[in-house]
């Protein structure tokens, strides 16, 4: 389980997050949308340990990111916004790192680096330097990274971005199978059809607060109250909403204008 | 026109390289330090000449040839923290886009290292060093040494400019490490390393100045010269070579002996964590480099052991490999940028990460200190005089250590992996870094100068070492227990210091 109360965090005077509170359930997927800077990565940092709220409290699976580090992180498998990788080692060097401190036996570990990157399509690229990876290859191996301890909570910020739709389709199908096993998984992106595809319960922050949360009903019947929405897209009519619901598309009046 | 904007291209790289607070103060510091040693020793040469009325001939031969290879180093050291290696891919990148024979592209960078920012350090350095050659040397030598300190100044240049072509070619760093091993085995072995240094750059500049126009010394130059300009060619069409696919991608070997391993766990740090640090510390050309030069450097130290200052060489000796881990302690998660978040994610204490990176430095500075301690032996020097100076080098390890421990986490900054030269540290931590680096260095040579004057008997300055070795290891203790406690509250910041794109650092 995934939980934070009521979080609240400071970037000098600019609240990032002002109250925020999710729950993230065993077999469940909370896909967290919003528009640039509107808190997600600050959630998620603080969920991951990689950064302090000012006030609330986190855990995951039952312990504190920050107070019970060590525990938490044994239970948690995470894809931060920037990938957390070595450029001075090959991918395999990299894989079998991080499957060994999480205490993966060595012959489960090797199976599972050959199963996970050769369903991403990875393998060719296992015994070269991740200085030399595309931004996709470096998405895709810290993704795989994060996944080798079996890990109960699954936590991924923006973990699509600059990866192929092939390795997409299969890193959803991944995420399905963690889910049905029991794992609970927090999802942001600014892809919402993939968030839509993947998740079952949903968040839209702004400004650093949670302005809609609900599972696929709840959106299904919110998306249906609104007039300007979009057929089938039922998360991105919501978020567009609740974030600019008096947005109107602007006509450029400087460029792209007929030649006369 | 081509050469006109290469150079132009340089003075404006250097411009940049001055408007970040690190690059100014480095290349300043720098040119400072050149000028200083420049202007001191030319002071003491004229007072020397001044009063005896020449230069002692058998004197200045052993004096002098250190004194060129500490110019050359300090040179070298110079092109490096100037940033010449991205000046070069700069350069290389942009003739990419023009359709330039590889002539005229051998030219520009010919222009750019004979006419670009390091005429700023021939005017630092060669101005000081003119005066004092015009005042030493005759007519007819002056023209040999004006030549000499040309190439005195082109040949660092030179070594970047085929360094950062060569150096992604593994075959260069098995050239380097053979190059050293045969220097100490020539050293060791056979107790002469003149055989190989009298034929290096730097002594036949020495011979240049001191024999004058000899035909082998200008053959040796002039091989030199002509090699240098050859490979430098060469290198200009250099691609690097694709890696060969292994025919298994996954492979469990950890490669680490049993024994270093429980050591390690002994210590709290598993061997995962240590296998890790090795791993990037051997495939880090920046530190792979340093290590060597070195091991160049404590070669060239040993092999005149006897000439002058016994003591001061020999602690010089040991205090080589120390000072080239120290200078990567500073700033321990620089190349790791966005893999630091990975120790952090990982169910693993962060006192545990930090042991692994100094013990994975340490293991390196125990290989360069042992040839060290093998060439001291060689040359004859006593047991007890060879332990001390390793306690001292120890010593130097500790509080480097406890320095950079510190400096590592409140003054973290990114650095590229694949750069060899620039600045590793921000300025503030390469300030903290001088300062502690100072004292204890300082602290030890004025302990050697006191004990080779006799103006402070053995025991008084064994018992000064002593101190002076309590006090680095009550420093590494204090901040060792400090360190996991600073991480955990400064974490966000070095965070977001160590995942910036290194060119934005503060």
């Amino acid at each position: 389980m995934i939980e934070a109360v009521n979080v609240h965090k400071k970037y000098g005077d600019v609240a990032a997050l002002s109250g925020v509170s999710i729950v993230v359930g065993a077999r469940e997927a909370l896909g967290l949308v919003g528009p640039n800077g509107a808190g997600k990565s600050s959630l998620l940092r603080i969920l991951c340990g990689l950064s302090r709220p000012e006030a609330g409290s986190a855990r995951l699976h039952g312990h504190d990111p920050i107070s019970q580090p060590v525990e938490a992180r044994r239970q948690a498998g995470c894809v931060p916004e920037h990938p957390p990788l070595f450029e001075l080692l090959t991918g395999n060097e990299q894989l079998m790192w991080a499957g060994r401190v999480h205490n993966v036996p060595e012959r489960e570990l090797v199976s599972r680096i050959e199963e996970l990157a050769g369903a991403l399509d990875l393998d060719d690229a296992l015994p070269r330097r991740i200085a030399g990876y595309s931004k996709g290859m470096r998405q895709k191996l810290a993704f795989v990274a994060a996944l080798l301890h079996d890990p109960k909570v699954l936590i991924l910020d923006e973990p699509f971005e600059g990866v192929d739709v092939v390795a997409v389709d299969t890193m959803k199908a991944i995420i399905r199978q963690f889910m049905d096993n029991g794992a609970a998984v927090l999802l942001s992106s600014h892809i919402l059809g993939l968030v839509e595809d993947v998740c079952s319960q949903f968040a839209v922050m702004n400004s650093g607060r949670i302005v809609f949360e609900g599972n696929r009903q709840m959106l299904a019947l919110e998306a249906a109250k609104l007039t300007t929405g979009t057929a089938g897209r039922q998360l991105e009519s919501v978020f567009l909403d609740r974030i600019a619901p008096n947005r109107v598309a602007q006509r450029l009046t400087t460029v792209a204008q007929p030649t006369t | 026109m081509l050469l006109r904007e290469a150079v132009k291209l340089d003075w404006r790289l250097l411009w940049h390289s001055l408007q970040q607070s690190s690059g100014g103060i480095w290349m300043v510091l720098a040119a400072l330090l050149l000028a200083a040693a420049t202007m001191g020793e030319s002071s003491v040469r004229l007072g020397e000449v001044l009063a005896s009325g020449q230069l002692p001939r058998t004197e200045a031969a052993a004096v002098i040839s250190m004194r060129a290879w500490a110019a050359f180093m300090a040179s070298f050291a110079f092109v490096l923290s100037t940033g010449e290696l991205p000046l070069v891919r700069h350069l290389l990148a942009d003739l990419a886009l023009r359709p330039v024979s590889r002539w005229r592209a051998f030219l520009a960078l010919q222009a750019v290292s004979l006419a670009g920012r390091h005429t700023l350090a021939a005017l630092t350095v060669g101005l000081p060093l003119l005066i004092l050659l015009a005042t030493w040397l005759d007519g007819q030598r002056l023209a040999a040494a004006l030549v000499a300190t040309l190439l005195l100044l082109r040949l660092p240049v030179a070594l970047s400019i085929i360094g950062s072509r060569l150096l992604s070619a593994s075959i260069a760093l098995a050239i380097a490490t053979a190059s050293a091993i045969l220097l100490i085995v020539v050293a060791l072995w056979f107790q002469a390393p003149d055989l190989l240094l009298a034929w290096l750059p730097p002594f036949l500049l020495v011979r240049l100045l001191l024999d004058g126009a000899s035909v082998t010394v200008w053959a040796g130059l002039g091989a030199w010269t002509l090699a240098l300009a050859v490979v430098e060619f060469w290198s200009m069409n250099l691609t690097q070579a694709p890696a060969t696919p292994r025919a298994r991608a996954v492979s469990s070997h950890l490669p680490i002996p049993g024994s270093v391993r429980r050591a390690a766990q002994m210590l709290g740090c598993p061997a995962v964590l240590l296998h890790g640090e090795l791993l990037r510390l051997s495939r880090w050309r920046r530190f792979y480099l340093s290590w060597l030069m070195g091991l160049f450097l404590m070669a060239i130290l040993g092999s005149r052991i006897h000439d002058y200052g016994e003591h001061v060489r020999l602690v010089l000796v040991t205090l080589v490999p120390a000072h080239v881990g120290a200078s990567t302690l500073a700033n321990l998660f620089a190349t790791d940028r966005g893999g630091f978040q990975a120790f952090l994610m990982a169910p693993i204490q962060m006192g545990a990460v930090v042991r692994a990176k100094v013990m994975a430095i340490l293991l390196v500075t125990i290989v360069a200190e042992l040839a060290g301690v093998a060439l001291l032996a060689a040359r004859g020097l006593p047991v007890t005089s060879i332990a001390a100076g390793v306690a001292l080098a120890a010593g130097l390890f500790a509080w480097s250590t406890a320095v950079g421990m510190m400096t590592s986490v409140l003054f973290p900054s990114p650095s590229d992996p694949a750069a060899v030269g620039g600045s590793l540290v921000n300025t503030s931590a390469a300030l903290v870094t001088l300062a502690g680096g100072a004292t204890y260095v300082g602290a030890v040579i004025g302990l050697v100068l006191l004990l080779d004057s006799g103006r402070w008997p053995v025991w008084a300055c064994a018992l000064a070492a002593v101190a002076l070795l309590a006090a680095a290891a009550c420093m590494l203790l204090a901040s060792s227990r400090r360190v996991t406690g600073l991480i955990n509250r400064r974490t966000e910041a070095m965070v977001f210091a160590l995942t910036a794109d290194p060119g934005t650092r503060a």
